[in-house]
């Protein structure tokens, strides 16, 4: 399916995955494809930009994101929280790294069944992080979009359309807690679209 | 930074939505240990089998959360 992606869209795709190993998260979500979008020049960008959405505003969402990042027990607020009721988060990080080695913790998936992958398949390449289930579902709608626009190659803003009509992902939630409308931004991208195609 | 002295009643106090907030942190904590912990006992030789028991799952559960199949 990549061979339909345009250079700019799969340079979207490429930076997503950065932007999650920046994280320290362990799936690629809908909104490290935000992150891509935000960070690649292009329609896409522009778009999310004109309304209020940029690479940093979303950056600093996303740190407290709830996942824990690679190699802790918790992320800052859990920790924080915790320790109101006695529980020590960094404490046991420290023990633990005593008593199982520092890698241990870098192991654990946020989803446990994933962390069967590096066991399964041991090559698994560093850097590769898998696709969470909305976020391949976008890169699907991306697909449709672009038979539905009668174009030929996926785009980065392609891309956009179809995070833009999945729901269940983080990236919709933070749009939506923007106060930014779906149904706004896909008319402000098809529009742009329009125009460049023209 | 919310004081602390106020956090120390979330877990328990009247605030409900404090209260959800720190179940959900416990939660997560409870995964992660799990998780961590599960890693640990298999790499001592343990079976999926005294695994399960000792978090009072079945054996089947176990297996299936830490060594299913993974979709890439």
């Amino acid at each position: 399916m990549f061979e339909r992606f345009h250079a700019d869209a799969r340079a979207v795709v490429i930076d997503a995955q950065h932007q999650a190993g920046l994280l320290g998260h362990e799936r690629i979500g809908t909104e490290h494809l935000l992150l891509g979008l935000l960070a690649e020049p292009g329609t896409a960008r522009t778009v999310l930009n004109d309304n209020g959405l940029t690479l940093d505003s979303v950056r600093a969402a996303l740190k407290n994101s709830g996942e824990a990042p690679r190699g802790r027990l918790a992320n800052d607020e859990d920790a924080e929280i915790l320790r109101s009721i006695g529980i020590d988060v960094e404490q046991m990080e420290q023990q633990i790294e005593r008593s199982f080695g520092p890698d241990a913790l870098n192991r654990i998936a946020a989803t446990p069944r994933r962390s069967g992958l590096r066991r399964l398949f041991g090559r698994a390449a560093p850097g590769h992080i898998p696709f969470s289930a909305p976020a391949k579902k976008v890169l699907e709608l991306s697909l449709r979009e672009t038979l539905r626009r009668k174009e030929n190659e996926i785009t980065g803003a392609h891309i956009l359309l179809g995070l833009l009509r999945e729901r269940s992902g983080a990236a919709a939630e933070l749009i939506a807690a923007s106060g930014l409308r779906p149904e706004a931004l896909r008319e402000a991208t098809e529009a742009a679209m329009d125009r460049r195609a023209a | 930074m919310a004081d602390l002295t106020a956090l120390a009643t979330a877990a328990s106090g009247p605030d409900v939505r404090a209260g959800l907030r720190a179940a959900l942190a416990l939660r997560r904590l409870a995964e992660r240990l799990e998780a961590l912990q599960v890693h640990n006992a298999r790499d001592q030789g343990w079976s999926w089998q005294e695994i399960a028991e000792v978090l009072q799952v079945s054996k089947q559960a176990v297996h299936k959360k830490y060594s299913g199949p993974t979709t890439p």
